[in-house]
């Protein structure tokens, strides 16, 4: 029944982002703070966000944005962000997802679009493409006098392209940002923490311990060196496929268990 | 032993497709509970309840993303929740974002009540810390115990026959890995690794076609420089590595490697992996091994099937030349060239999480060898003359990997082999078969 109600969803979602732009959620803005406008007025939680919509934060707002193929923006402190373009076919888990940034902080977390289609963001002086990964995004959009402003985007984790006019560069390394000021691009590495989008401890009260992750593997205590992660997020237990020592060696038969830390595969299985 | 073989090879079936079995079934209800939890999640807004269900799902499927995105709603809703922020520090480090990790864990020692979660939270930032200073490593340390029976063809007063043989014997290695991060937008990277193995092995290793206990020692030390090339194909990467490596058979044989290889590797989807290596060993300075140039090389994949189960496949294949101790034709040929090629398989499955996080891993696989080697055992005859021989073995494989402590793998499995040697021009053709039963632990420092 779920199954069958995804597909259906599939085609929908499908059709109408492609066809008609308006008509439909294409995600959720999950939880809003003081405050994000859209259309002069503000848009509380649990509000459908559709195709076109534009959410502009004020210099204290900060808003989370689900979509339907599973990506999330972070918008933080004057972030003003359009949805252009939602194309979502869950059954293939593929399709193309548009942005447009042009003011303030905002961090994008890729979804499924991001690890099969094409996941982008705009910004007046950077085309950005998100594979399987989370990038900041921030946008300074000048003074209009001469300024013209800068973006800077932060890899957090898995890839991104950043391209500005012939130029295209791929980083993989997280902490590393691509600068430019629509003119040229630059590649250097953020000393910053992001600090912007971590709320300090003391802030807006609630109760301390709370959450318990222990049944999420990766996220307990005892997670191994097999949850660490390179590509944004895919821990998998590793094969013993490397195939190096010849057959019948002894105690080293049954697979590679002297294998070498050398191999990606032995970080996995090994540790 | 007609009887005997007959049950080994119904082993052999259950080694097979036991892990198939397990395999199969969990997937598709840990796809069905993630997309219900991502409905619950976007519906039932605010629920703290649907958000920390959904970020157990996630983690669990590798969707790490999704995860993190959850937990930052979770702390933006209350800051002052530990167990959240110590989450999403450890994810971010997960993934290599460092800089993520550390602001969290800093803010989580300024929540009320972080004294309770002082161990865990000491730990995380040690380790964030040793990774934000550009400087990895991991060293481990394993030991376990092998019971292995061989039955092999060996040579009597009356001709050739079957003789059973088995020992228990002991294993143990030191390994470890230093990693220099070279903070370039491609992580490119510097590796210092090595390793020490010993086994008390049992086996036919010289091919004399006697029986044989004996200590085998080996060790490996290597430089490797690991480059991306993402402006080329975004997963690209190629390392090369310079190593130099030892295998001292007892007094038998003494075996010394210096080489070089070069492997690229590249992720087509976010479920594979291709890797291709090409490898150039010297062994010239080794004793009773005449095998004095080994080149191999060889394709290897490895497909998420689903979150938790990976399917490994690799063909790898070798050329060897060297010189021989005693002349092929009597007279004046001591030259050889062998070559060959090992394919093999494996599913390895995320068989349980424990409650406290820890994993066990388990994984079945098959791998099969074609080739021709020199004839040790023509060397050893009286009118000794040098010949090649045909070699064909294959082994099937079921191991399993249990996390018992945070740091600390118990190791445990099953195997079975055979391998036939034929066509020798002086020796006899003879076979060999084993299995065995293993069993280890392995400490991890970092």
């Amino acid at each position: 029944m779920l199954g069958t109600t995804k597909y259906l969803l599939a085609g929908a979602v499908c059709m109408v982002s492609v066809a008609s732009a308006q008509a439909q959620d294409v995600g959720t803005m999950t939880m809003e703070q003081s405050t994000v406008m859209r259309d002069g007025a503000r848009v509380t939680d649990g509000t459908g966000i559709a195709l076109g919509d534009q959410l502009a934060a004020n210099a204290t707002g900060s808003g989370v944005i689900v979509f339907k193929d599973e990506s999330t923006a972070r918008m933080g402190p004057n972030a003003v962000l359009t949805i252009d373009e939602f194309v979502y076919d869950p059954s293939r888990r593929n399709g193309t997802i548009r942005l447009r940034q042009t003011n303030g902080l905002a961090r994008i977390y890729g979804g499924q679009i991001s690890k099969r289609g094409r996941s982008e963001v705009r910004t007046p002086h950077i085309v950005l493409v998100v594979r399987g990964g989370i990038v900041d995004t921030y946008v300074d959009e000048g003074d209009g006098n001469g300024d013209n402003g800068e973006t800077i985007t932060t890899l957090r984790g898995g890839i991104m392209k950043c391209t500005v006019g012939d130029e295209t560069r791929t980083v993989t390394n997280p902490g590393m940002s691509c600068v430019s000021d629509g003119e040229t691009l630059t590649i250097t590495r953020n000393t910053q923490s992001g600090g912007q989008l971590v709320p300090p401890a003391g802030q807006g009260g609630g109760t301390s311990s709370g959450g318990n992750y222990d049944q999420a593997n990766c996220a307990s205590a005892n997670a191994s060196a097999s949850c660490k992660s390179d590509n944004g997020g895919l821990p998998r237990p590793g094969t013993n496929t490397q195939g190096r020592d010849p057959l019948g060696g002894g105690a080293s038969g049954g697979g590679r268990d002297d294998c070498d830390p050398e191999y990606d595969e032995c970080y996995i299985i090994t540790y | 032993m007609r009887r005997v073989r007959n049950s080994v090879a119904a082993g052999r079936l259950v080694l097979l497709l036991t892990p198939a079995v397990l395999a199969g079934a969990p997937a598709v209800a840990d796809e069905a509970s993630y997309y219900n939890a991502f409905d619950l999640r976007v519906t039932d807004i605010g629920s703290r309840t649907a958000l920390d269900r959904f970020v157990v799902e996630a983690v669990n499927q590798g969707q790490y993303d999704q995860a993190l995105s959850t937990l930052e709603e979770v702390i933006l809703r209350n800051p002052a929740d530990i167990g959240a922020r110590i989450a999403l520090a450890r994810i971010y480090y997960q993934i290599s974002s460092y800089d993520l990790a550390a602001a969290h864990i800093e803010q989580a020692l300024l929540t009320a009540g972080w004294e309770a979660f002082e161990k865990e939270i000491e730990a995380l930032k040690a380790k964030i810390d040793r990774a934000q200073s550009g400087w990895e490593h991991i060293f481990t340390i394993s030991g376990g115990v092998d019971y292995k029976n061989v039955t092999e063809t060996v040579d009597t007063f009356l001709g050739p026959d079957k003789n059973d043989g088995s020992g228990t014997v002991p294993y143990g290695s030191i390994s470890g890995v230093v990693i220099r991060d070279l903070y370039t937008a491609s992580s490119d990277e510097i590796r210092f690794g090595g390793m020490i193995r010993y086994i008390r092995n049992v086996g036919d290793p010289d091919f004399d076609n006697n029986y044989d206990q004996f200590d085998q020692f080996k060790g490996r030390a290597y430089t490797t420089y690991s480059k991306g090339l993402p402006d080329i194909v975004d997963t690209l990467r190629v390392d090369l590595t310079a190593y130099a490596e030892f295998d001292r058979q007892n007094s038998i044989r003494q075996i010394n490697t210096y080489g070089a290889k070069a492997q690229i590797s590249v992720r087509p989807s976010v479920e594979s992996q291709l890797w291709a290596f090409v490898d150039y060993g010297w062994l010239g300075s080794s004793q009773n091994y005449y095998t004095d140039h080994r080149l191999t090389y060889g394709v290897q994949g490895e497909y998420r099937i689903a979150a938790g189960i990976a399917l490994g496949l690799y063909a790898n294949g070798y050329y060897e030349w060297g010189t021989s101790p005693e002349a092929f034709d009597f007279i004046s040929d001591f030259d050889f060239e062998t070559s060959g090629y090992e394919v093999g398989a494996s599913v390895s499955h995320l068989l349980w999480v424990f409650e406290d996080g820890r994993s066990w891993v388990h994984e079945g696989g098959v791998r099969y060898t074609n080739g021709e080697v020199l004839d040790y055992a023509s060397l050893v005859d009286f009118f000794a003359n040098a010949s090649l021989v045909d070699r064909e073995a294959w082994e099937v494989f079921w191991n399993h990997t249990v996390q018992v402590r945070t740091d600390t793998i118990l190791d445990f499995g099953v195997y079975y082999g055979e391998a036939d040697y034929t066509n020798s021009t002086v020796s006899f053709d003879r076979s060999s078969a084993y299995w065995g039963v293993k069993g280890g632990l392995t400490f991890q420092i970092n």
